[in-house]
């Protein structure tokens, strides 16, 4: 039986891997609950550089390569809940309150405050990982009844292709910019803003006030403290499951949506000449091996 | 959103019910219907009756719900609105939101009217928030007494003060006080020993005042 053997150095690799990044670019929307926040989001995610490594153990090794999230939207809404004056005893007894004034309405939970913040570009992250090469056979259904060489001449060609099947995945947030700091604030001063923007000078400190523990409840819950870094992570990480989106994102799109390589089978080895149709020769029995300086693909000839 | 009367309104007249003032009345036992006006204007009716089964010590007559009906003919809307409430037991008229304007009238059987909240009587409760810090006169039949309404200094405290109000008295002689401060939104209880209306007038809004100031660039 016949061999072919295909290979790639880690250079021409990379090259392979850049090209499948490139289409990357996934979308998504969501809301989620963070305390007495509401938070909706949409977010298109896309790969910059990183570093790309064969390893000797038959695997692939992505490390540091940049997330670029564009856009990155995020509206916070909270749920303000109704505010009252009054309500105190007049009259009291021993038995309890005989008399007690109604509780006016300061301000009425409807309709919802909400601040849009815009992140691009506010943290970087990246994602690492490790990947087996596997060949996956690709049944076009375009070629449905066609010959080998009429579905060859019609490039709808059933398919040798190859996949980066991730092993592990992880995505860590390497920076975050300083105006983060200020810009979350800004969520608070928003709402605020929202609030008492028709409010004349006197009013406002006035309503702070009886405010206070509802603003008490928007510093609580956004509780930023001094690490922004992990309230943006707990934020994007937990409350809007942004990082798993990417995460399991990256790893379909490279394990059953793009793949890094592809061959036709039966495989041309002759250009057709004239009259002379090309030569094709099926190819099956498929394997990639990896080292640390390059992939090699072997496979039999059927 | 925010009930902004609470904010426009500087000053509080019994003759004209709003979210600023509200009115308590007690109740003798019988059955009476009550007509809500909003400037002059019927906008509602309402029943309510008491007497001794009636445990209920107080009935309270949001002003601003009939506003927000739409009106009709049947009296399909004021059969809606019935209360009851022990005899000697109170009645509060007020206006939760901020409409304002509002008087009630009330007639026993056969049409005989009995109260009008233009016209308080001895028994009477009048409750008073009023949000704009600055001097004001609290003004009776023939008798003042002045009313400070002051920012605290400690906002921590608010909440409590808010909790609880200052009471005072009028009767012929005039008000148990000379003088009364509240924060802010805080109560000002007046219970009426005589026939008197209120009226509660801004004298002298407090200047407000400015937060220290950090430029951001100096020369």
């Amino acid at each position: 039986m016949s061999h072919i053997t295909l290979a790639a150095n880690e250079r021409a690799f990379n090259k392979l891997v850049d090209r499948a990044r490139d289409y990357f670019h996934p979308s998504t929307s969501g809301s989620g609950s963070f305390g007495p926040f509401s938070v909706s989001y949409n977010a298109g995610v896309k790969l910059g550089s990183g570093s790309i490594d064969l390893q000797s153990d038959n695997s692939v090794r992505i490390d540091e390569m940049d997330i670029i999230y564009d856009p990155l939207n995020v509206t916070f809404g909270i749920d303000i809940p109704t505010i009252t004056i009054g309500g105190f005893c007049i009259i009291p007894s021993f038995w309890g309150c005989i008399l007690r004034a109604p509780k006016i309405t300061l301000f009425d939970a409807n309709p919802d405050i909400s601040v849009p913040i815009n992140f691009d570009g506010i943290f970087q992250s990246e994602i690492s990982g490790a990947f087996r090469i596997i060949p996956k056979f690709y049944n076009n259904p375009a070629k449905g009844t066609l010959t080998d060489h009429d579905a060859h001449d019609l490039n709808v060609a059933n398919e040798w292709q190859f996949y980066l099947d991730p092993i592990w995945l992880d995505i860590d947030i390497i920076d975050i910019a300083d105006t983060a700091g200020n810009l979350i604030q800004s969520i608070t001063d928003g709402i605020i803003d929202s609030l008492l923007g028709w409010a004349p000078g006197w009013a406002r400190a006035i309503v702070k006030a009886i405010l206070s523990p509802v603003i008490a409840l928007i510093r609580a819950a956004l509780d930023i403290g001094d690490d922004i870094q992990e309230w943006l992570s707990n934020l994007f990480g937990v409350s809007l499951g942004l990082f798993d989106f990417v995460v399991t994102a990256v790893a379909d799109y490279f394990a059953s949506k793009y793949p890094i390589f592809q061959f036709e089978t039966p495989f041309k080895i002759l250009d057709g000449n004239g009259s002379l149709i090309p030569i094709l020769i099926p190819i099956g029995d498929v394997g990639v091996n990896v080292t640390d300086t390059e992939m090699v693909i072997t496979s039999n000839i059927a | 959103m925010f009930n902004k009367s609470l904010f426009r309104t500087f000053g509080a007249d019994t003759q004209q019910i709003n979210s600023s003032v509200m009115i308590a009345h007690p109740l003798s036992k019988g059955q009476f219907k009550g007509i809500v006006f909003r400037n002059d204007k019927q906008v509602g009716e309402f029943y309510i009756n008491s007497y001794a089964d009636v445990t209920a010590t107080q009935a309270d007559i949001d002003m601003a719900s009939f506003e927000k009906e739409p009106q009709d003919k049947c009296g399909c809307t004021a059969s809606s609105h019935q209360y009851q409430v022990k005899p000697d037991g109170y009645v509060f008229f007020f206006s939760s939101t901020g409409t304002d304007g509002f008087h009630v009238e009330l007639y026993a059987e056969e049409q005989k009217p009995v109260y009008n909240t233009r016209q308080l009587l001895k028994g009477d409760i009048v409750v008073s928030m009023l949000m704009r810090p600055g001097a004001y006169e609290i003004i009776g039949t023939d008798n003042k007494c002045i009313l400070t309404v002051n920012e605290p200094e400690d906002k921590n405290d608010y909440q409590q003060h808010l909790s609880r109000a200052v009471t005072l008295s009028l009767n012929e002689k005039g008000f148990s006080s000379k003088e009364v401060t509240v924060v802010p939104g805080q109560g000002l209880v007046i219970s009426l020993e005589t026939d008197s209306n209120i009226l509660v007038k801004l004298l002298k809004a407090a200047p407000h005042k400015e937060q220290d100031r950090v430029p951001r660039w100096t020369k």
